[in-house]
């Protein structure tokens, strides 16, 4: 149970008010800041890592266990980069200062990700994103008539068979004016289910090793063999799931045309995505 | 009462050639409530899964209101609802309220239609207050209130529970049989699939019993003999041990 915790994808709002901003706000805060922290200098660094210390705030803790892996990651990063630096010396600890920078970068990108991750509703991302390529497609439509949409129009008339050959009609609307849609109309899904599923194949990942572990099978230490057995079993547990997902998807009466809930942009809202992109352009 | 499901010669034949039903024939008509019951393997999911078209027949027809049932693919999503045995795998909102809006987004509710629809499925099943809370937070009792929950949103006429008490202590198979009275009670169609049957003994207004893909009981639960359950792997409801549940 203990290392259930350390689910680092899980979905954890606590009381921060960061859980009532727009998702495409955060979205866009996230990826400008990203940008910010991989090209900031130090002062600059440093407020920003400070920040996303501060943005931890009313999170729950446990979720941010995994910096242990960003701080590994960085140490081993830093020991490539300073040894053998080729003047016959084992180490050359002029490295260590720009190690430490990098190191700063992860973990301040770990820290805002982590919130962004532990705050926001996928679901509400994946409809943004069907929204948008629903928009898109509508306007590629209007502007240049694909194969398949020419396909589709003359569908509409009676005469086209589908490009695979098959005999069958594309279904269109009555107007001719689109195809009914299908699961590759509706990519939001794709990605909710996808991001939905990493915290469940991490559970699946600790209920299979702790299994493995009353056996007398740790995952963990150098038994390779071994490891690629129950990780062929995760492979396997994650397909099931998946499928069932799928099932259950099915019988709730799945449709690739969905109702989208699209929350609008309040003030508050605007300012999280401004200030970053402005501290972008500036510096 | 007018007729919702009738399988006819209804076959499955496994890829290994095992048959998971052979010629069932029965018919299930609207506001019944019934229970099917059988040993593991006996062909009750299997069968169900055919009456909400998840498998297709090797032989024989399956009808939901009169046609062939995988002509009617959609009608069936819109009034059969359908809860799992592995709830885990049919959750999929990261809140409770959203994953029980699922169903009705995808019939194309929005807005406060849409939320006034998910506080009303959570009342129903037991469940107002829990709408943001996140299921992997939830009890095994509570899980399974979510994926009926998340059914009932879809205001389906019929609802058929794969295994509903699995896993469940006293006071979550008291709520789960609490809602399937009331829902029974409003006339909706229930078929609860369980081979604990001494939990379903009193509600349920007919028993079908499968065993080995056979239809070997079909009738009033009371008027089974005890042959049949023993004969059926099925522990039997007229002892004094369930006291508890079978009180109507």
């Amino acid at each position: 149970m203990a290392r259930q915790r350390l689910n680092p994808f899980a979905f954890e709002p606590g009381a921060s008010p960061l859980a009532r901003l727009h998702p495409v706000a955060k979205l866009i805060f996230l990826l400008a800041i990203t940008s910010l922290v991989m090209k900031s200098g130090v002062t600059l660094l440093l407020a920003l890592a400070l920040a996303a210390t501060v943005l931890q705030w009313g999170l729950p803790l446990h979720g941010g266990a995994s910096i242990g892996f960003v701080l590994w990651l960085s140490l081993f990063a830093a020991i490539v980069r300073g040894v053998l630096p080729g003047d016959g010396r084992l180490f050359d600890p002029a490295t260590l200062g720009p190690s430490a920078y990098y190191a700063l970068r992860l973990v301040a990108v770990f820290l805002f990700s982590r919130a962004f991750y532990a705050t926001t509703r996928i679901a509400e991302i994946g409809d943004w994103i069907t929204a948008g390529w629903r928009l898109l497609r509508k306007a590629l439509i209007r502007i240049r008539p694909s194969r398949r949409t020419g396909n589709v129009i003359a569908s509409a008339r009676g005469s086209v068979t589908s490009p695979g050959g098959t005999g069958d009609a594309i279904e269109v609307d009555t107007d001719g004016s689109a195809p009914h849609a299908d699961i590759a109309d509706d990519p939001g899904i794709f990605i909710t289910l996808t991001l939905l599923f990493l915290p469940r194949i991490f559970d699946l990942y600790t209920r299979i090793d702790e299994a493995g572990e009353i056996r007398g099978i740790r995952l963990r230490r150098r038994n390779v063999l071994r490891s690629l057995g129950m990780l062929q079993q995760l492979v396997f547990a994650g397909m099931r799931q998946a499928y069932r997902t799928s099932l259950a998807m099915e019988v709730r009466g799945y449709n690739p045309d969905r109702a989208l809930r699209l929350r609008p942009f309040n003030a508050a809202d605007w300012a999280v995505m401004a200030v970053p992109l402005l501290l972008l352009l500036l510096f | 009462m007018p007729e919702l499901f009738r399988a006819e010669n209804l076959c499955h034949v496994f890829p290994d050639g095992r048959k998971g039903l052979d010629a069932l024939s029965l018919s299930i008509s609207d506001g019944e409530c019934i229970l099917v019951a059988g040993r593991n393997g006996a062909g009750k999911s299997l069968l169900m899964r055919h009456f909400v078209g998840l498998s297709r027949p090797t032989s024989g027809m399956v009808y939901f209101r009169g046609v062939p049932l995988h002509t009617s693919i959609p009608r069936v999503r819109r009034e059969v609802g359908y809860v799992f045995q592995d709830t885990e795998s049919q959750i999929f909102g990261q809140t409770v309220a959203e994953d029980v809006a699922f169903g009705p987004a995808n019939l194309g509710m929005t807005g406060k239609e849409l939320d006034a629809l998910v506080e009303r499925a959570l009342e129903e099943a037991n469940l107002a207050g829990f709408a943001s809370r996140r299921p992997h937070t939830l009890s095994g009792g509570e899980r399974r209130r979510l994926a009926l929950a998340g059914v009932l949103a879809m205001s389906p006429s019929c609802i058929i529970l794969d295994e509903p008490f699995a896993n469940l202590d006293l006071p979550s198979v008291r709520d789960v049989l609490e809602v399937l009275t009331r829902l029974r009670s409003e006339g909706k169609t229930i078929i609860v699939l369980t081979h604990e049957i001494e939990k379903m003994f009193r509600l349920a207004s007919r028993m079908i019993v499968l065993d080995a893909g056979n239809l070997v009981f079909d009738d009033a639960p009371f008027s089974a003999s005890l042959d049949i359950f023993d004969r059926c792997g099925l522990a039997c409801p007229y002892e004094d041990h369930f006291p508890w549940l079978v009180r109507g």
